[in-house]
């Protein structure tokens, strides 16, 4: 229904080519409709990883982070060094993209972020500074070319879930893609943890909700601020370590994601962590399901356009308690 | 009204940051000047030729434009020391060195309109060689038409143009496409499916392409457009495996094509179940996504780093010594090579004349010229200003190589517009050319013709 | 009470600002005849950037709504001047013969669409430039605005917007040019005469000095009062009585109409546009000229266009990677001047205090 009445709001018929062409698929197949949906999991799984790190700075911590983008390509550029000098398996890199991107976040932090903390909009401009220059100097050591990552043999191949007669698969998912949900599920789930179950995350969010307060019960507020988001930038680090064997790495590849990050962390709502969960979920799902029907431009305008309605009716996300203010 | 948040350890410490990080600053800076004072520290002589060098080293356009810059940058140096092609010559054209004025745009469009205005009417460039997109040709095109200056344009693109201050040294649509759908009609079958990023050669290129497999009994069965710098590609493959196509024509460019060949292997499809035919994958993007993603699909161009010509072996040695010997030469690259060359003539023939070196010469002096590319022997088509080109199509092997498997025996004579969509449209530009409008309509078929 | 009366008062036209203003345009005017055409073309561009700067610094500096949407603005009046000058081009000039743009033929439209046909006009094309921006501005400024939305939100909302325009205008190539965006477009002609390039840097200067000093005379009224409190303080402002999305509206819909007009003139100049302005990239471009000229200062942003564009200029011929250089030089500002390069001129010399008038004798206040 959508493929004859959307385009026609926009433009007159005969110039989408592109939708005419697909409207001569013989019709939706349920199973391949089906089977986009499950692929749709594996970008809801991109998205998580990507969100998470911003989820915690900026959800967690308040700081408008536009170098997140970056903290991703470094990430995975630690996974190319260590995969082209070492022969390291990928998965042997992502602890070392978690440590090297954590440890830059911890810099940064230290050098940047904290004078600014109550300056919301000088952090948003020291960040985007930070990330032209974080390109500049990833583009001075490495050149501009594009790298290649090798993604580690054992997960190449496909789930079949549903084949047809002769036995090919109708409905599948890849296996990286199953590891990419895995790994966002398992690092979520690790956050929840260390948020909700340890005395760190006691400390975090005592010093989120009243700083003062929590400086006066001996929480080392500037400890706990480094730490935060020092991890935040390790969660990107694995993100852009795990995706860089499915795309490829060079110095703008972050700008890819920053914008997409913002959208799932701001859908979610920003007070309670699994928010994002919820926000990936429904931005990756009506992607591919958008995608499917129209074509991916076009979904990704009007998923674009859903999140502002949304933030228009429901600023604090999708998954937050009301407060009475 | 607001102060800058003072740290609680007192100035000392403030100070300490401002100054290290002062020291990384000027670090930088230091580190990014020794990068482009190598350029500059060879001798030029006297009186040396300025030609802008115009190619973005960063942004998302650099991982391709990077090389062209690289491969320009040899024949340069090969220029200025008399080697190479340039052999027998002496140093530099007619005893004067070429200088390269080089400028980074960042890939911003307007900053490509910026630049060129300002190699032009600044320092004074006798031409200029780059750009890589159409759309950064498209921004730069009323500069150079207005300051009549010229522009060699090293890229295949998708016609529809001529102008009488661009020299299109890249594949014009019939020598890229005319070849190549007809032989995967043949060889894998005729139902297509295209895909290609959301810009104007991708959509121009496939409508053309279109056309064409519709001519010969075949069928596009989906066509289907990425965002530009797209990386994610689940949807477009789940489309292709719905639409069974026997091939994939895919105009992706860029960051995407590594990204797309990955996902379509790993959403199991194999390069024999459905092969991809593709127009701008070359020997760098196979690199770069790891040759077993590649092997057994397809590409078509006129150049490839497995011509067999002893020109080609000399273009691949020299460029590896002086880049390193894991790079790779691709088409575009080889274009940039060849264009500097033609330059390069250009300007002997105008000296050999006893001219002096303005638009008008260099002009009507690179008109015309042959040239024994790495390609095979190519020329400028002194009509409409493209380059006679062979036309190839290859095969990627497991080395990440291609393996030729189509070739003409000559290069083809360039035509700026699709037959198949514009029946007899071409463009000559008059002798001595007076820029008026070159397009003429013929009414007729335009045979293909090739260098003899 | 007493800053009401000042705000009032300050509407007579004081002197010291008279002879700053004065001095600083007639420098602008001497300027096109010392520098070459490089140069000429470059300040006229970086004179409307900054243009642009100052539209911004209306909604950011004055009401504390930081926007990356003001590229959006620009281009949409950009487009709107681009189809005029496209459309007028001679029939000899237009490859395809005929009235239909060569992108249009290309994508297999056969007529000219009916909404963008009239803006072959030129008071049409005039008015559409303005209006079309201020239009878009105001559905937006309408829907942001009487919602509880506010802060970070607002940004993210104008990122958002940005970055789907940016995506719609390149996939609906046949009307927009796709990610070229129209090019080859023919050159402005005022009365019957060909502007030269020259006459095209006094329009744009005449235009700059225009907003500057409507923005000026509007942010010391009494309304540009109402704005700078709230973005002090919103609630008590609306306490007072005063709808304060009304004025939102409004300066968010004022500033987009300049910002249209600014990207009106900028076609002419540069011969295309593309969605290239319409992306975050730009509209980040646009916050960053604003930050390091200092916010709420009108002129800063201003000067920091045309410094920075200077300095990117420059830093280009010594060095390739020149965007770290403004990088670094971002990120020092921010650090180190958190109020723009504007706070490091001697107080006396703010526009605030050369605005001011001799004091008032007290007798006048006291009576009030």
């Amino acid at each position: 229904m959508l493929d004859y009445t959307f385009p026609t709001l926009f433009s007159t018929p005969h110039v989408l080519i592109a939708q005419e062409a697909a409207a001569s698929n013989e019709g939706f197949d349920i199973l391949t409709l089906l089977n986009q949906a499950l692929n749709g999991i594996g970008i809801v799984g991109i998205l998580l990883l990507t969100g998470l790190g911003l989820a915690i700075t900026f959800g967690v911590m308040r700081i408008i982070n536009l170098a997140h983008g970056e903290f991703i390509m470094l990430g995975a550029y630690v996974t190319f060094v260590f995969q082209d000098a070492f022969d390291l398996d990928l998965l042997m890199t992502i602890p070392l993209a978690f440590l090297i991107t954590a440890f830059i976040g911890a810099v940064v932090e230290i050098t940047i972020i904290r004078r600014l903390y109550g300056h919301p909009l000088e952090t948003l401009l020291a960040t985007w500074g930070l990330s032209i220059v974080l390109q500049g100097v990833v583009k001075l050591i490495f050149t501009a070319q594009l790298k290649y990552v090798k993604a580690p043999a054992y997960l190449s191949g496909n789930l079949p879930l549903v084949s047809d007669d002769s036995g090919a698969a109708v409905v599948a998912i890849s296996y990286y893609r199953l590891f990419i949900v895995g790994v966002a599920l398992a690092l979520l789930g690790l956050t929840l943890y260390l948020f909700y179950g340890t005395s760190w995350g006691r400390q975090i969010r005592a010093v989120t909700q009243n700083r003062d307060m929590a400086k006066c019960l001996g929480v080392n507020t500037k400890l706990v601020d480094m730490g935060t988001f020092a991890y935040g930038c390790g969660l990107a680090g694995v993100a852009g370590s795990v995706i860089s064997a499915l795309k490829s790495v060079a110095p703008p590849m972050g700008q890819d994601y920053l914008v997409d990050a913002w959208m799932v962390v701001v859908t979610g709502g920003v007070d309670k962590l699994i928010g994002i969960l919820a926000g990936s979920l429904l931005i990756g799902e009506a992607n591919a399901i958008i995608a499917f029907m129209l074509n991916d431009p076009l979904a990704r305008v009007i998923v674009l356009g859903a999140v502002i309605i949304l933030i228009r009716y429901r600023p604090e996300g999708l998954f937050t308690v009301q407060k009475r203010v | 009204m607001t102060k800058p948040q003072s740290s609680s350890a007192g100035i000392s410490r403030r100070k300490f940051i401002q100054y290290s990080s002062l020291a990384v600053g000027s670090g930088i800076v230091a580190a990014c000047s020794n990068g482009s004072s190598t350029q500059s520290s060879v001798d030029l002589g006297e009186n040396p030729i300025k030609v802008g060098v115009m190619y973005s080293t960063t942004g998302t356009i650099a991982i391709v434009e990077k090389s062209l810059q690289d491969a320009t940058f040899l024949a340069i140096e090969q220029i200025n020391t008399g080697t190479g092609p340039w052999e027998g010559n002496g140093e530099g054209i007619g005893g004067r060195k070429i200088q390269k004025v080089v400028v980074n745009p960042d890939s911003n469009w307007d900053l490509y309109n910026q630049m060129s205005k300002r190699l032009i009417e600044e320092d004074k460039v006798v031409c200029i060689l780059g750009c890589y997109t159409s759309a950064s040709r498209k921004s730069v095109l009323p500069v150079f038409e207005d300051k009549d200056a010229i522009l060699y344009y090293p890229v295949y693109y998708e016609g529809n143009e001529c102008s009488s201050n661009v020299f299109y040294t890249g594949a014009a649509p019939n020598q890229q496409i005319t070849d190549s759908i007809p032989y995967c009609h043949k060889n894998f079958g005729s139902k297509g499916f295209f895909i290609g990023s959301d810009y104007i050669y991708p959509k121009e290129s496939n409508r053309i392409a279109k056309a064409e497999l519709e001519k010969i009994g075949g069928k596009v069965v989906g066509d289907e457009y990425a965002a530009l710098g797209t990386t994610e590609f689940i949807t477009i493959i789940n489309k292709i495996k719905a639409a069974k196509p026997d091939f994939v024509l895919s105009n992706l460019v860029g960051d995407s094509i590594p990204a797309f060949y990955r996902q379509f292997k790993d959403a199991g499809i194999t390069s024999d179940k459905i092969p991809i035919m593709a127009y701008p994958t070359t020997e760098e993007e196979i690199q770069a996504m790891g040759p077993e993603y590649s092997s057994g699909h397809y590409t078509s161009f006129n150049y490839f780093q497995t011509v067999d010509t002893p020109e080609n072996k000399l273009f691949v040695k020299q460029f590896q010594e002086m880049f390193g010997g894991n790079r790779v030469t691709n088409g575009v690259m080889e274009a940039a090579y060849l264009q500097t060359f033609f330059m390069a003539q250009a300007m002997k023939k105008v000296f050999d004349e006893g001219g002096e070196l303005n638009t008008g010469t260099i002009r009507e002096a690179t008109r015309g010229q042959e040239f024994n590319a790495p390609q095979g022997r190519v020329k400028i088509d002194p009509e409409n200003y493209h380059t006679y080109l062979y036309s190839r199509i290859g095969k990627w092997k497991e080395d990440g190589q291609a393996e030729i498997v189509f070739s003409t025996d000559a290069a083809v004579k360039p035509i700026a517009w699709s037959q198949t969509l514009y029946k007899g449209r071409t463009c000559v530009h008059p002798t001595p050319d007076t820029r008026v409008d070159p397009t003429v309509e013929t009414g007729k078929d335009l045979e293909p013709k090739y260098l003899s | 009470m007493t800053n009401i009366v000042m705000g009032y008062k300050q509407s007579t036209v004081p002197h010291k600002l008279v002879i700053v203003s004065g001095i600083s345009l007639l420098v602008f005017i001497i300027l096109p005849f010392t520098i070459n055409s490089f140069q000429l073309s470059l300040m006229s561009k970086l004179l409307l950037f900054g243009t642009l700067g100052v539209s911004l610094d209306l909604v950011w500096g004055f009401t504390g709504i930081l926007s990356f949407a003001h590229g959006v603005f620009f281009t949409l009046g950009g487009y709107a001047s681009a189809y005029y000058l496209k459309l007028n081009l001679s029939a000899a000039s237009n490859t395809y013969g005929g009235e239909l743009p060569d992108f249009m033929v290309w994508n297999g439209l056969e007529k000219l669409p009916w909404f963008i046909a009239p803006l072959k006009y030129f008071p049409v094309a005039l008015v559409a430039t303005i209006a079309v921006p201020a239009l878009f501005a105001y559905i937006i400024g309408y829907f942001i605005f009487r919602s509880k939305v506010s802060g970070v939100y607002i940004t993210i909302i104008t990122i958002a917007i940005s970055s789907a325009l940016t995506t719609f205008f390149v996939s609906q190539q046949a009307y927009t040019g796709g990610t070229n965006g129209i090019t080859d477009v023919s050159s402005l002609r005022l009365f019957g005469v060909q502007l030269t390039a020259l006459g095209l840097y006094f329009l744009i200067l005449a235009y700059a000095a225009f907003v500057i000093a409507l923005s000026w005379s509007l942010t010391q009224s009494n309304f540009g009062l109402i704005l700078r409190s709230i973005n002090e303080n919103e609630q008590r402002i609306s306490f007072l009585g005063y709808d304060v999305a009304q004025f939102k509206i409004f300066i968010w819909t004022l500033s987009a109409a300049i910002a249209g007009m600014a990207g009106g003139l900028f076609v002419p100049l540069n011969r295309f546009i593309s969605p290239v302005y319409l992306a975050v990239a730009f509209g980040t471009q646009v916050v960053i000229w604003v930050a390091i000229g200092g916010r709420g200062t009108l002129v800063g942003p201003l000067i920091a266009a045309i410094l920075l564009g200077q300095v990117q200029n420059y830093a280009e011929k010594v060095t390739q990677d020149w965007q770290l250089v403004v990088g670094i030089l971002l990120l020092v500002v921010v650090l180190f001047l958190p109020n723009g390069l504007m706070s490091l001129l001697p107080k006396r010399a703010s526009l605030k205090n050369l605005s001011k008038p001799k004091p008032l004798p007290v007798t006048v206040l006291t009576k009030k």
